[in-house]
């Protein structure tokens, strides 16, 4: 397949055809998990706002308005439930809010598989052109934690309960199936890695919720508002 | 005196002829491997089941497919064995909610008619759990084999008709009050 990009290549006179076109080529001839994380990893590098006969929007769809606000409202549901149920003793009252968690944990999970391949395929606005390098770098390495956390926190979460021999039902419809087996010692570690995990989500989403309010009232940009239903985001300054 | 002693003589062919039957009857009797026998219930729990087994029990099994009428099955059940594979559910299970393996340690299960179904053989029978006794009936398939005999069933019963589940767990919200028995007993002719 990756002959094929580069004949294209030799094929285009005088080689002035742009290696970032041929990449393209090459991906779309290409099929595989493989590609897919490359891809996953050349569309975040480049903040996927330069597809071809592509405009960049400036603000975000409603379509990754409602993901984003959705996920946002379980996750700060599933820190009310995941603290709420841990400063209770065993018993009903804590095996109902784990229960909850649970469902709205795997909820998540189904939420984020479709946000990522949302994302992969539509390009968010880009970044305000006069951020600087370290801005940038801090914008979007918040931004691929969001994603890494969403996949991890209701995945660790799962395998704990299977570790614990606790099946995982989705609101009483349907169980899921126990990842691994019962093992005290894997649950253990994934418990802590769980809380690990949910320390390092609180601490972004302060930076995260932080950036945003200074990027409106200090920047006085539209960073903020392009995520905002309901408003419009033009020029301010 | 020779009437008397004519009747006593009866009465006395009489019980020894029914010593004779008794002798000659035809139900087999067993008692299950532990080692290979299993005997474990199916709760349902926020939603999803989940599994306990009983590791000590002890079932003694009168049975012959064409003697039913004198089958019978006994079984002593140590709640204190429960395993659902986590000390936490184990500690609630076994505690003064549930089954309170202090006050009653153990389960028995005595049957007392059987009848031959399509798919093999039902029993009723009387559960005793909690200080509760109540009927309870099984299905099972019975097979004999070259050293003793195979008996696999289930049953289904309700917790809450036992008192398995007092304070909050007499909600069945999160724990359901349906649970299932399911048993597969090796059993050994009685020595």
């Amino acid at each position: 397949m990756l002959r094929l990009g580069v004949t294209g290549l030799e094929r285009t006179a005088g080689g002035q055809h742009q290696s970032q076109s041929t990449y393209t080529y090459t991906f779309e001839h290409e099929q595989g998990p493989a590609v897919l994380l490359n891809y996953a990893a050349v569309q975040f590098a480049r903040g996927a706002s330069s597809m071809p006969n592509q405009s960049s929007p400036t603000r975000y769809s409603a379509v990754a308005q409602t993901f984003h606000w959705l996920i946002a409202a379980l996750v700060v549901n599933q820190f009310v439930l995941g603290l709420w149920a841990d400063s209770l003793p065993n018993g009903i009252h804590r095996l109902a809010l784990l229960a909850r968690h649970k469902s709205f944990g795997m909820t998540v999970l189904v939420l984020a598989i479709l946000r990522l391949l949302w994302r992969l395929k539509n390009a968010p606005p880009e970044l305000p052109s006069d951020m600087t390098p370290l801005g940038r770098l801090l914008a979007r390495t918040t931004h691929i934690a969001f994603y890494v956390l969403l996949f991890t926190m209701p995945i660790t979460g799962w395998l704990m309960s299977s570790a614990k021999n606790y099946s995982v039902s989705w609101f009483g419809l349907f169980t899921w199936p126990n990842l691994i087996g019962k093992n005290e010692t894997a649950f253990n570690v994934l418990r802590s890695t769980h809380h690990l995990l949910s320390d390092v989500l609180f601490a972004i989403a302060v930076l995260h919720i932080l950036a945003a309010l200074k990027h409106h009232f200090w920047n006085k940009d539209d960073v903020l508002l392009r995520m905002l239903p309901f408003t419009k985001s033009g020029k301010r300054s | 005196m020779m009437k008397r002693l004519l009747a006593s003589a009866a009465l006395l062919a009489a019980v020894s002829l029914a010593g004779a039957v008794n002798a000659a009857d035809p139900v087999s009797n067993y008692s299950a491997d532990p080692q290979q026998s299993h005997l474990e219930f199916v709760g349902v729990q926020a939603g999803a089941n989940f599994t306990g087994a009983f590791h000590k029990f002890t079932a003694a099994v009168e049975f012959a497919p064409d003697a039913l009428a004198s089958s019978h099955f006994d079984v002593q059940i140590d709640l204190n064995s429960e395993d659902s594979m986590d000390k936490d559910r184990d500690t609630t299970i076994r505690g003064p909610d549930i089954f309170d393996v202090a006050h009653w340690p153990t389960a028995h299960y005595v049957t007392r008619s059987f009848t031959k179904t399509a798919a093999g053989y039902a029993a009723v029978g009387a559960l005793t759990l909690r200080g509760v006794t109540k009927d309870v009936p099984i299905e099972f398939q019975f097979t004999q084999a070259a050293a003793g005999a195979k008996l696999v069933g289930s049953a289904k019963l309700k917790r809450l008709d036992f008192g398995a589940g007092q304070g909050d767990w007499k909600s069945t919200e999160w724990v359901a009050d349906a649970v299932k028995i399911n048993f597969s007993l090796v059993l050994k002719p009685k020595t």
